[in-house]
Parts: structure tokens; sequence; C-alpha cells
């Protein structure tokens, strides 16, 4: 039984995870750096252990200083949240030599999950369906031609040593593959000194569709169905939700049963979530595995009614999924969706808004759920993820829960750093959301409104009023109203 | 007495004039060149020292030389950049940062004779710049900051004598 639990992490996560053990009965400790520390998650947790300076580095991401804070405070599990240490091998290994539980998958999945090139291995050895391509060891123009008519056009050809998408080509044909393969390969030598190149799959309008999963110390594996993630700005999602709109109900079937599939063959433990790319013709390819809660855990929790966290600390005490569940089956049902709240300007190339937060005020309103990290005179900085909040509406149907969302961000009050509020509503107002077209080109290719002149014509309207009433209330009405003395002009 | 107010919204400016009325306003938008008058007519209730409420759920707050609003599900965030009153006689002599920055620029020096208008330095704050102007024809009695100084706000930038 834990009694004691770290949690090494910030913000709205840490504050998640520790409601969910205040309902259990377990002991919290929040770990902190300067940054964080007036932060409402480390006054709300039961103990607080100063880690270290704002820079990550020399606090969220220090394992000794981690390891310090758990024998000081004498913590027997520790709750890594997401980002920082969660998919840190060195960090799990470390926890299980000191004989402290780890609420997440053995420090051998961390690993292999954490490689890309073994990772894939894995998978097809188990299986799964990977992205068709080559392996970057066969150079030869007529073998990858070959190949390349075995993946089907449209292809990729990347550089080995690529990034940042240099050298990269994608070719629709058999026709232009070689020309392709030849300036690719030049444009690699150019560019890393390393003319080396492997082929990938082209798949367009891919949808990202992700599996949540859960393994018991026993080797069963259940998965509690899927997640759509495909709206993401710069790879980085913005607006999920649960179930996946319009996805016919046996390829769901079909790509949860891989991830169990994909999660059993590495004797997967605890809360994992496994990651496809479903492409328009309905074929799907595991993307990569991430060994720990997600951010977008909130939409699975409210359509299946499961506490993931408890769920980990459960299985981390041994308890088998047969005993979690006592005899029933996971079920979905209505429908969530979470958009996640940035301290950014939509308006000035999504720039961080750092800054004191002057009032802040979520929606309390029925059929939503707000994770926020963060309250009126809270300091956003700039060393972590200027995420402020998750709001997630749900409802017994998608256009329900969809209604709810917009409203919950239209009560979502943030004055000080600006918030991509706005731009979350505009998403969710879309005809082409609304109607479930989702994929992973959505922002790239539709105009996203983030409100109207009426808008902003009411808005100054009552700022003449506020103006007005100050005046006639105030006894020295230049008192009343902000700096003094500026820019004053003589008639 | 008629009072003017500019107010900055992004990288948009307003002048608002509040007139001689009760709940006559106009707005100048500085893109179109145009006044359209405005109906002021909300009451709004002093909630707590600088937040305000209305009954339709709309909330302000006055800090720091900013309007916060907060109506018709969206936040704006107004700054306050300053008045021009129609009928004040006092004389401009401490020109003060509006709000805590990084002085960018300072275009005069002690001793120089100054136009009513001109800037005199430039204040640059939460990403936008400010130019400080003058409020009448003078001259510069004092500099008190440098480029690259960080200011508070209301802090003296610089004195000028009629």
């Amino acid at each position: 039984m834990i009694h004691t639990l770290l949690i090494a992490n910030r913000g709205e996560i840490s504050l998640r995870i520790q409601r969910t053990c205040k309902r259990l009965g377990i002991r919290t400790v929040a770990v902190y750096s300067d940054a964080d520390r007036n932060s409402p998650f480390v006054k709300n947790a039961d103990l607080s252990y100063y880690l270290g300076e704002s820079e990550p580095s020399k606090s969220y991401l220090s394992v000794p200083s981690v390891l310090k804070a758990v024998r000081e405070t004498g913590a027997d599990a520790v709750h890594p949240g997401y980002g920082f240490l969660s998919e840190k091998t060195e960090f799990a290994q470390a926890l299980a030599q000191a004989g402290i539980l780890f609420l997440g998958p053995r420090p051998e999945s961390v690993d292999l999950m954490g490689d890309k090139i073994r990772s894939r291995e894995a998978m097809i050895a188990a299986g799964v369906p990977v992205v068709p391509g080559t392996d970057g060891n066969t150079q030869d123009s007529k073998i990858l031609l070959n190949e390349a008519k075995k993946i089907g056009f449209p292809v990729m050809i990347k550089a080995s040593a690529g990034g940042g998408g240099k050298g990269m080509k994608r070719v629709y044909s058999e026709e232009e593959f070689l020309s392709s393969l030849e300036s690719a390969q030049r444009e690699a030598s150019n560019a890393f000194g390393d003319s080396r190149v492997f082929l990938e799959k082209y798949v367009s309008n891919p949808r990202h569709i992700e599996v949540q999963v859960f393994g018991d110390s026993k080797g069963k594996v259940i998965h509690l169905f899927e997640r759509e993630c495909s709206i993401q700005r710069r790879h980085q999602k913005v607006i999920e939700e649960s179930p996946a709109p319009n996805l016919d109900p046996k390829l769901k079937e079909e790509i949860c049963a891989v991830a169990v599939k994909a999660a059993s063959s590495i004797g997967y433990l605890g809360a994992g979530t496994v990651e496809f790319i479903l492409g328009e013709d309905g074929a799907f390819y595991f993307l990569e595995m991430n060994t720990r809660l997600q951010v977008e855990h909130p939409v699975t929790e409210i359509v299946t009614g499961i506490d993931l966290v408890e769920w980990q600390i459960r299985i981390a005490e041994g308890k088998t999924l047969g005993e979690l569940l006592a005899g029933s089956a996971v079920k979905q049902s209505g429908h969530a969706i979470e958009a996640r709240l940035y301290a950014e300007d939509p308006e000035n190339e999504f720039l961080p808004s750092i800054g004191k937060i002057e009032y802040a005020s979520f929606p309390e309103i029925q059929n939503v759920r707000v994770d926020s990290g963060v309250e009126t005179g809270s300091e956003v900085s700039l060393y972590y993820d200027p995420m402020l909040a998750k709001i997630i509406g749900n409802g017994k149907t998608r256009e329900e829960a969809r209604k709810n969302l917009i409203q919950a961000l239209e009560n979502t009050v943030v004055f000080g750093p600006t918030t991509n509020a706005s731009y979350l509503k505009g998403i969710l107002a879309h005809p082409e959301f609304t109607k479930g077209n989702t994929n992973t080109h959505f922002l790239e290719r539709h105009q996203i409104s983030v409100g109207g002149e009426g808008e902003e014509k009411d808005a100054l309207a009552k700022v003449a009023s506020l103006l007005l009433g100050r005046r006639k209330k105030a006894s020295s009405i230049w008192d009343a109203i902000g700096p003094k003395d500026l820019w004053e002009i003589r008639k | 007495m008629s009072t003017l107010y500019r107010l900055r919204w992004k990288d948009r400016e307003f002048l608002l004039d509040l007139g001689e009325g009760t709940a006559s306003a106009r707005l100048l938008d500085s893109e179109t060149g145009n006044w359209e008058s405005v109906l002021a007519h909300s009451v709004w209730t002093l909630e707590k020292e600088g937040h305000y409420s209305l009954p339709d759920g709309s909330i302000a707050l006055f800090s720091g030389g900013r309007i916060f609003i907060h109506t018709r599900g969206r936040s704006f965030q107004f700054l306050l950049k300053g008045r021009e009153s129609g009928s004040s006689d006092s004389a401009q002599r401490e020109i003060k940062s509006p709000m805590p920055g990084k002085v960018i620029r300072v275009e005069v020096a002690t001793g120089d004779a100054v136009r009513k208008g001109q800037i005199l330095a430039v204040v640059e704050a939460m990403k936008m710049e400010h130019a400080l102007k003058a409020g009448s024809d003078s001259q510069v009695e004092e500099v008190r900051v440098s480029p690259g100084d960080l200011v508070l706000q209301d802090q003296i930038i610089l004195i000028l004598q009629n």
C-alpha cells in the first residue's frame, strides 16, 4: 500500500494527481523550483519540498535532487506525471534500485519505447503494422525503386541524417522516382555530409488516433478505447477527443486490438498510450508508444468513468486488472472534448505570453471539467510549458460536448498574459470540425477565426461606459485613472 | 468638459472621446480616420478595488495602466496610453513611464528646446513601444534615464520646464 506519494512534476498534472490521492487517503508531496514557490500545486499538497532553481535541469529534471526529495520526505512511491522525468529510463531504474514504487511501466519498457528504431523492430516482430519503409542500409537505386514500388506511391525519401525537413522528397510516381532519389541524396550530402536516405510510405491526410492501454503484473493488457488527437499545431496537440468522430466501428475495434497486441508483446505494466497514424484508405500504422499518463487522459476518464491515476496506483500496488474491473467490461459512453489553454498569442505567431496573472476565473458549469494549474496572482514564467489549463467539455453526443466546451471557453477569464481561448473556440466552431472532418493538416488548411469586429466594438463601448462611470464617481477623476500626468496636451 | 483617452489593443490605437454628456461617447478608428458614436450606457458595479462587473456577466479590471475586460466570451486588454484633456491648465513637468518597461531611446538632451507633440523618449513594455511626447512647447530641464535602463511604472523619465 502506498502511504506517501511524491509527484515529480508541477502545475495542473501535480494538482490532478493530488486530487485522486486525497480521495484515496494517500499523503502527497509536491516538489517545486524557485519559480513555482507560490504555485497552487505547492500549496495544495500535504507536504512540499524545494528542489532547486527554476531552470528545469536544476530542479524537475535533476534525478539526484528528486531522489533526495524522496528520501527526505519518506515517500514510498513516485508519480512522474508527463514530460520531465516521466520517460527517463535512468530515473525509473534509480527508483527501482531504491525500492521506491514508480507509477509508470518497467524501466525496460521505457527504454525500448524511447528508441525509435528498436521499438519499430519490436513492433514488426509482434505483427503490429508500422509505416512501410526501408532501413537506410540499402542505397542502391534499383533496389530502392523496387522497394518504393512495394511500398506503393506516394513515398517519402528522407535523409538518414536528416532533420527539420531537409533532404525530404515526396514522390508520387515511379517515373519521377530515380530523379527525386538522386536529388535527395545530393541534398543530403550537401546538408549533412551524408548522402544516405531511407524510404517511407507517405500517408496523405492522416489522422492521429491513439489508444489508452493498461497492463497488470500478471501480463494482462486491456484497452480503454481511443482518442482522436488530429488537431495539432506544429506537432503539438491542441484539441483531443474520445470517441474519435466518424471512425468506422470495425476499424476502431481493430485499432484497439492492435494496441493491446503491441503492449502485450512487451509485457507492458501500467498506463500507456499506443499512437497510430490512420490513412484515408483505412490503413493504420504504429507511430510510437508513450509510456506515461498523457496530457489528454481526461477525455478517456470521462467516457469510461475510470480514474486513470487510481488505476496506476492500484496496479503499482499489485492489484490485477481483473480485480479492478470486478467482472465488468470497460465501456465507452458519451463524448468528451479537451482543449488546451495556453498563455500564447494566436494573433502574434503564438508567441508565449508570460507575466503575472492579474485575474483568473474558470467555468464551474455542468458537464465541464477544468484541470488548471494557475490562479489569480500566479506567475507564468518562461521556464516551463505555457499551458495554463485543460478544459474538457462532455455530453451525451459529440455536438453536446462541443457546445459545452465552447460555453466553457467563453467563461474562461484570464487577465494578464494573452491566451489562446478565442482560437480554441474558433477551432471548435469551424464547420469542418463540427462535422468531425479532422486530420493532422486541419490547422494549416483552415482559417481559424479568433473573433469578430463586433466583439471589439462592444468591448470599447463598455470601456467607455466604465471610464464615464469612474469619472462621475471619483473625487478627483484623475486620481482614479491609471497613469497620471502623461501625454496631457494643453489646448 | 470633453475627455479623450488613447487606448491601445494589440497593435491598434483608438481615441475615445467621452464627450460632455453622461452617456455619449465617440470613437476614432485610427485605421479609417472616422469618428463613430458608441453606446456607453452600461452601468458597471464596483466589486472590489479595480474590479467591476456588469449584469450580462462582463467583468473588467483596472491594473497598472491597463484595462482588462471580458465580454461576450472574449478577453481584451487595453492599454490606457494616456489622455488628452480639453480644459486642463496644469503644465506638464514630469514625464513618467506609463508602466514597467525598458527605455529604448532617449531623443533629447538637457537644455534642448522641444515642440509640443515631439517624441522625447521611447519605452518598451510587453513587446510594445510607447512614445513619450511633450505636452507643450518647453525646454528639457533634466534627463534621468539612459537607453537600456529598466524603469518602474510612474518612474520619472525626464523633466521639462516651460
